[in-house]
């Protein structure tokens, strides 16, 4: 999805910055650190963090900006959760679409057969 | 219940400018889990929500989570939050909503096979646990992420579960039966996109928690049908851009170390 919708607005982005996180990568992204920090804090769901995290973000893209970032990082707390919690297989059309992302993030790593 | 801005709604006092559809999609998905479902009554869904939120400060889960192997034994799990709600809950489900707050990537086929070998739960009520589980972790996440306090809790609604099956469910390589798409009978039209992921239909054991998942996700993402909007941003009425939406959505994902 992020390569597609970043070819789409003809931005660069290195997915390293998915895997790694702040700092790891440009994230080829408008304000996509301030992003990252927001989603980390959250993750680790650490008070002081978000509020430091959610301030940059609101000083940066605004407050419009943070209410929906805020609601992407609250709606993937539970889509990751539900395809954890049902062990559900990828898609095939997500397979082929996302195979060179897989390999260049190592993501294969997380390999579903040893959840079994 | 027609007002979507409940009084108590602390989303409603927040200064931040929320979106109407987003705070109503929140009061919306409350309502939703005080319901009767389909294997579990309002009281029992309501527990579960309690339960998802213990499970952040329990101290089971603390050990098991530092512990090398997730298999390893626990004692009882916190239930501080809710009690006399959640004395309605076995233990075994009390940990399945705990793990699967704590600890989603460590969880596997064994995890749910023991679950339902235990009798405390069959794959369609399991199904529906998820759905009620995952809804009050997103719900509460947006409370977190924008420093409001969490929602109370919803007055749970009486009535039976249903236990309404529906047509075409059948095994494949996940966890819990799904309805392929080929096979949704005629009160299930409504379900699915075209095309439609795994993640759409992994609830499809219970029909009203998969509309209920697609519901929220309009109100905190966007809805299905913008799915291959590339471009996002205010042409779906956001504030920021598509990719701006998949680097969260990703390093979401990543951290949870989601393989989906």
């Amino acid at each position: 999805m992020l390569r597609v919708s970043s070819q789409t607005m003809q931005e660069r982005y290195d997915g390293a910055a998915i895997t790694g996180g702040r700092g790891a990568a440009p994230t080829g992204v408008p304000h996509g650190d301030e992003l990252l920090a927001f989603a980390e804090a959250v993750v680790a769901r650490d008070e002081r963090a978000i509020e430091e995290a959610r301030e940059r973000l609101i000083a940066a893209a605004g407050p419009r900006a943070t209410v929906d970032a805020a609601g992407v990082i609250a709606n993937f707390h539970r889509m990751t959760r539900i395809a954890d919690g049902t062990g559900i297989p990828l898609d095939e059309r997500m397979l082929k679409a996302s195979a060179p992302e897989r390999e260049a993030l190592g993501i294969d790593a997380f390999d579903r057969r040893r959840r079994r | 219940m027609t007002d979507d801005r409940a009084p108590a709604d602390p989303l409603r006092d927040s200064e931040l400018p929320l979106r109407d559809d987003l705070v109503a999609g929140h009061a919306a998905a409350w309502r939703h889990v005080a319901r009767s479902g389909a294997w579990w009554n309002g009281v029992e869904r309501v527990a579960i929500a309690a339960a998802t939120r213990d499970a952040w400060s329990c101290a089971a889960c603390d050990r098991r989570a530092a512990a090398l192997s997730p298999e390893i034994e626990v004692s009882e799990h916190g239930r501080g939050v809710a009690p006399e709600l959640q004395a309605h809950l076995a233990e075994p489900v009390v940990d399945a909503v705990h793990r699967l707050v704590r600890e989603p990537a460590r969880l596997s086929r064994r995890c749910s096979e023991r679950l339902f070998a235990s009798g405390a739960v069959s794959p369609a009520a399991y199904a529906e646990l998820v759905g009620v589980v995952t809804q009050a972790v997103s719900l509460d996440a947006l409370h977190l992420a924008l420093g409001i306090g969490p929602a109370p809790l919803p007055e749970p609604e009486g009535g039976e579960p249903s236990q309404y099956e529906p047509q075409g469910l059948a095994w494949e390589d996940a966890w819990v039966p799904m309805i392929l798409p080929a096979n949704l009978g005629e009160a299930e039209r409504d379900l699915y996109g075209d095309p439609t992921g795994n993640v759409v239909r992994a609830l499809s054991a219970v029909p009203d928690e998969v509309r209920a998942m697609k519901a929220l996700s309009a109100a905190q993402y966007i809805a299905i049908e913008q799915m291959r909007d590339y471009v996002g941003g205010e042409r779906v009425g956001r504030a920021i851009s598509r990719a701006q939406m998949e680097l969260v959505a990703g390093r979401i994902s990543a951290l949870h170390e989601c393989f989906y």
